[in-house]
């Protein structure tokens, strides 16, 4: 599904990922932990698209394409969904009409028919059901006056209604209190399925408690240095970051 | 030289004569600084009769049809002392201003009865080539009335020149209520001036909103003064310019006594060839203590030609006040973009989404359902891709 | 605190008004061509110099003075000043400091700021300029292993004429402003400054000002040029003798930074702001503009202004090369019956161009304190960026605090952020300092210069000390 290959990006002059490889197989869940500063958020914004970051060297080759030469768009008609750290607040435009012109944007492009308005409604009343959000917030602007915790579920549920084949979730466990982590880890697993693949990036250890990943690899100055099972996370948790930094 | 001056001459009045000597004002004018006054003086203005309008409107310089409501009194003709010295100052201003009041063709006093509550919506109607119609409005809002006042400046059909100058006073009694809505949507030969005084008394709120998407060249000189005690005023407003247009607002809000409050907001997007020019003043005065302002202008270029000109200021004597403004400019935020981009809009859907979202911030807080729905309709009309959020809109909200 | 107590600490003397007595050379009040003639027949300048000054005289002629700023002032009568006053000197001037007339050393020691003791505590050289000449260079030799020129302007025009026929007036041309063109006709003396190729100034430049003779005008022109890759960092700072008829200052200060070359211009401006009533006090109508026109150049102003009757001034940058920074920190304080307007101009003309402005006004007694900022955009200013910040803190209920930021963008790749403030000083704060043991002038005088920290922050170390001094002396009993 995507493999990495010697990635390196920078920020300005900063040079900020120093070469990762990565493979993930279809139906894989992949955790990227790593301390502050390691590199973590910068790997999925490149891989998203984010323009502030120079790719130097390496490819990304996702379902056969060059995902680094797409726009942040065709990543997403392509089936990539990137959930943001920091939500990003748009004042004066609906939630609602950002899900519905995502949706059909999306579906557009993957050939399948338009959702009607009903059709539309229905589903995201489902969809907002299993992230235990109130309709209310269909009608809201964007992310606006959001908590932490509204706006990751609100990115869960665009995942939801998007269907991404590749999810990218951003430090998704962040400024969550218990409940919420629950209710969005328990989104994320609704999503899990064999022919979609998800890359979790996160500080902690207590989102992997609720999805269970796959593969740990630990990211520290740019580069993967270790990588393992769900164990590694566990170990990670008990001894911290400072041995596998030095290593 | 100026456009008018034959018609000036015409009129044979000591305003008129000040004003052919004074000329229209120049650059040096700081008020004026910024406008185009090209086609006011290469246009060769005269003085229209009314025709073809049926509903209540000024058109050519007269008000027509002037509705009969419960509470709702046409009074007059003479003005009250206060009422005339706002109008000299107001004509005193520099030589444009001595040319509205020269040729002034009417004037409508209107009295909103003690208590009551009105709702009035005023067309103004350029139809005629080069016409230019000037005309004052007089509006007294008893103690304890309420007024809802809707100005629409339609958009014609005409194909040159035209203008139509409107200077308006209100007055608000103690406890009185006016909600003052301004849609500006006149046509790409349009010239509009509007001149407004208000006068709140204590404890009066005013609120106003104006939208600015038409015309050739638009200029409106706000004045509000907070003159009894707890007045409050509320301006906001939005200006989308584009093409060739020019769009000029100089708000001033006096904090003439204390404990009055005001706010005031307001945002330009300029495009194309556009130009707008924002001057938002507010003035506390020496005994005016325990008033508050806050100011915040923010600013939206979407064009390499585009450019804009705002001007935030305080004017403070008094210290127990508190007072702030913010002013931004800027292009589309790349951040707000790229989220957009990522979840599967094309530039051109995310780039309307956002530039949506700026004028809507101020086009929601239209009370108005239907006033709302004709602004929000003409401001998809304005931007470049407007039909996909036009297409949500229709199907998703209830 | 009652009105009463409040207008007795208010009532702060001038500390520093007493005159000097000197044998002045001056010349009798008027303007006109023979004037000129004479300034510069009298200073010894070459042919071209007076014609330069003609030229401006013959534009000025023409200009009439601006009326925009928020002062008030009666008209001022330009024949009624001398355009020409010099301490007489014996033979060519002193050569050492001990040839200095001791009345003048001993004006800068009641100044506080004798020139030995800077000479050795802070390693910075005194160009100081009493009335209209330069009568003291110290450090000269140090600069001259550098390869700097720092001198007067006057004698700049005979050591080093090419250079100052280049850049005179090549920032601000003769007819800029109406009190620029009065300067580039009558202009008496300043400093002038080289700063080569590459060269890091190995010390701060320092000069002081002070006008002392009666109705005598001042005019000093300072020019700056810092050569591809150098750095120089100049302060100025301003006293005055206390007199009864208003005084006018109108000087000219251009800054020329080359490619990657940084100017860092402080001033501490504390001249006789007039009594209560607004009597006397010096009229400060200035001229200040830097240009970066190197790639990554950098110009930086920053001000403490205290003094003055009215003070009229803007220094600006031209940001022209790619990547060029301008930044003006300011802090403007009016008291008694002072005027103040002031703040900066910042043209973004080259791409990603960077400006900041911190602009903080305190207006005590029956002051008025106005800002008055321009940031200008133009086209293919791609990426510029202004912040801009302006707060105003009000002590006592007779002044005011105005704020007029001009913004003109016509590029839409900029980003523009202006914010500002209107306070008093909030009644809890001081409360709460009292609560902890401070005399409510020291608690005023602690919250004040918080409120100033982030512009003092930005003066060289030996300034910021005078500068929070010469705030707390302002400030002395404007408790509100």
């Amino acid at each position: 599904m995507l493999s990495i290959q010697n990635l390196h990006a920078r920020v300005g002059d900063k040079p900020i990922l120093k070469g990762i490889n990565l493979e993930i197989k279809t139906g894989e869940i992949h955790a990227i932990m790593g301390p502050n500063g390691s590199g973590k958020s910068t790997l999925s914004s490149v891989l998203a698209g984010r323009d502030d970051y120079e790719v130097t060297d390496g490819e990304v080759i996702y379902q056969g394409q060059n995902l680094l030469e797409l726009e942040p768009e065709e990543r997403a008609w392509a089936g990539v969904f990137l959930s943001f750290q920091y939500p990003v607040e748009i004042p004066g435009v609906k939630n609602i009409y950002l899900l519905k012109a995502a949706v059909n944007a999306v579906r557009e492009h993957r050939g399948q028919p338009e959702l009607k308005a009903g059709e539309f409604l229905k589903l995201v009343r489902e969809k907002l059901k299993v992230m235990q959000m109130d309709e209310a917030f269909l009608h809201r602007n964007v992310n606006e006056g959001f908590s932490g915790g509204e706006k990751k579920r609100n990115e869960i549920l665009q995942m939801q209604l998007l269907e991404p084949t590749l999810a990218l979730l951003d430090e998704t466990d962040s400024g969550l209190d218990v409940d919420a982590l629950r209710i969005v880890g328990e989104g994320i697993n609704r999503m899990r399925s064999p022919d979609r693949s998800v890359l979790l990036v996160t500080h902690y250890q207590r989102l992997l408690d609720v999805v269970k990943p796959d593969f740990v690899h630990v990211l520290a100055q740019g580069e993967i240095k270790l990588s393992g099972d769900h164990t590694l996370a566990q170990r990670l948790e008990r001894e911290g970051y400072e041995g596998i930094e030095a290593a | 030289m100026s456009g008018f001056t034959a018609w000036l001459a015409d009129a044979e009045d000591t305003h008129a004569m000040k004003a052919i000597a004074v000329g229209l004002p120049t650059k040096r004018v700081e008020s004026w600084k910024y406008v185009p006054t090209r086609s006011l003086a290469r246009t060769t203005w005269k003085q229209a009769d009314p025709q073809g309008v049926e509903q209540f409107a000024l058109t050519a310089g007269s008000f027509i049809n002037v509705p009969t409501l419960d509470g709702l009194s046409v009074t007059g003709p003479d003005l009250l002392p206060g009422e005339q010295r706002r109008l000299n100052k107001m004509s005193e201003a520099h030589g444009f201003a001595l040319t509205q009041a020269a040729l002034e063709h009417s004037r409508l006093i209107l009295t909103v009865g003690k208590t009551a509550s009105v709702a009035l919506n005023l067309h103004h109607i350029a139809n005629q080539a080069s016409s230019a119609g000037f005309a004052a409005l007089v509006i007294r809002v008893s103690p304890g009335a309420q007024l809802t006042l809707i100005e629409q400046f339609d958009r014609t059909t005409v194909e040159q020149a035209n203008l139509s100058s409107l200077r308006c006073l209100i007055t608000l009694g103690r406890d009185a209520r006016v909600t003052h809505v301004r849609f500006q949507a006149a046509n790409s030969h349009a010239h509009v001036f509007t001149n407004l005084d208000v006068e709140c008394g204590e404890h009066a709120s005013y609120r106003l909103q104006t939208i600015e998407f038409g015309s050739k060249l638009a200029r409106s000189d706000i004045y509000v003064a907070l003159a009894g005690k707890e007045a409050q005023a509320s301006v906001n407003g939005l200006a989308i310019t584009n093409g060739s247009q020019y769009h000029d607002t100089h708000l001033a809000i006096d904090h003439v006594v204390g404990d009055t409050k005001s706010e005031m907001t307001f945002r330009n997007m300029v495009d194309g060839k556009g130009e707008a020019t924002f001057n938002g003043r507010v003035l506390i005065r020496k005994d005016s203590q325990r008033s508050g302002t806050e100011q915040s202008i923010a600013n939206l270029l979407m064009s390499d030609s585009a450019r804009v000109n705002p001007k935030p200021e305080l004017e403070i004597y008094a210290d127990d006040v508190t007072a702030s403004h913010g002013c931004t400019v800027g292009s589309l935020n790349q951040t707000e973009l790229f989220y957009l981009k990522s979840r599967g809009l094309s530039e051109a859907d995310a780039r309307a989404f956002l530039q949506y979202a700026f004028a809507e911030k101020i086009v929601e807080e239209i009370e108005d359902p239907e006033i709302r729905d004709l602004v929000e309709t003409q401001l998809l009309g304005e931007l470049t891709h407007g039909e996909l959020i036009a297409e949500l809109k229709e199907s998703v909200d209830v | 605190m009652s009105q009463q107590e409040i207008d007795q600490l208010v009532d702060q003397d001038y500390k520093y008004g007493f005159v000097t007595d000197i044998e002045s050379d001056t010349l009798p009040p008027g303007l006109n061509e023979d004037v000129i003639r004479e300034i510069s027949t009298r200073k010894g300048e070459p042919e071209w110099l007076l014609e330069w000054r003609l030229e401006a005289y013959a534009k000025w002629l023409t200009m009439t003075p601006p009326d925009w700023a928020h002062v008030d002032y009666p008209p001022i009568d330009f024949q009624s000043i001398s355009y020409f006053s010099a301490p007489k000197k014996q033979g060519d001037g002193p050569q050492s400091l001990d040839e200095v007339d001791p009345a003048l050393i001993d004006t800068y020691n009641k100044l506080g700021i004798p020139l030995e003791e800077q000479k050795m505590l802070a390693g910075v050289a005194v160009d100081a300029v009493f009335d209209s000449v330069s009568v003291v260079t110290t450090f000269k030799e140090k600069l001259h292993e550098a390869g700097v020129v720092f001198c007067p302007l006057s004698e700049a025009v005979h050591s080093h004429p090419e250079l100052v026929k280049k850049f005179l007036g090549a920032v601000i041309p003769q007819n800029d402003n109406y009190y620029a063109a009065l300067n580039s006709a009558v202009f008496s003396d300043g400093s002038f400054v080289y700063i080569p190729k590459g060269v890091r100034c190995p010390m701060e430049l320092s000069t002081y000002f002070r006008i002392n003779q009666q109705n005598t005008g001042q005019f000093e022109r300072t020019l700056i040029v810092a050569e591809e890759g150098s750095y120089v960092s100049y302060l100025e700072g301003c006293t005055a003798p206390q007199r009864d008829e208003n005084q006018l200052h109108a000087a000219v200060v251009e800054l020329v930074a080359e490619t990657d070359a940084e100017i860092k211009y402080s001033t501490v401006q504390n001249w006789f702001a007039g009594d209560d009533d607004g009597k006397g006090g010096i009229y400060n109508f200035v001229t200040k503009r830097g240009e970066c026109r190197g790639d990554r150049s950098k110009i930086s102003w920053t001000q403490l202004e205290t003094g003055s009757a009215i003070t009229w001034k803007y220094p600006s940058c031209v940001l022209i090369g790619a990547d060029s920074v301008g930044e003006f920190y300011s802090v403007a304080v009016a008291g008694k019956k002072q005027q103040a307007d002031t703040g900066t101009k910042m043209i973004h003309i080259g791409p990603r161009t960077r400006s900041t402005i911190i602009s903080k006004g305190i207006s005590t007694a029956r002051g008025q304190n106005a800002y008055r900022g321009l940031v200008k955009v133009l086209p293919g200013a791609v990426d510029a960026r202004n912040f801009t910040q302006c707060d105003s803190l009000l002590i006592g209920d007779q002044c005011g605090a105005h704020t007029f930021p001009y913004v003109e963008a016509e590029e839409p790749s900029a980003q523009l952020e202006h914010e500002a403030t209107t306070s008093k000083v909030s009644d809890d704060q001081l409360f709460y300092l009292r609560t902890r043991g401070m005399t409510e002038e020291d608690a005023l005088n602690m919250v004040v210069n918080g409120f100033c920290k982030e512009v003092f922050q930005k003066l060289p170390m030996e300034f910021a000390v005078e500068a929070e001094a010469l705030l707390g002396i302002t400030l002395e009993g404007a408790v509100g």
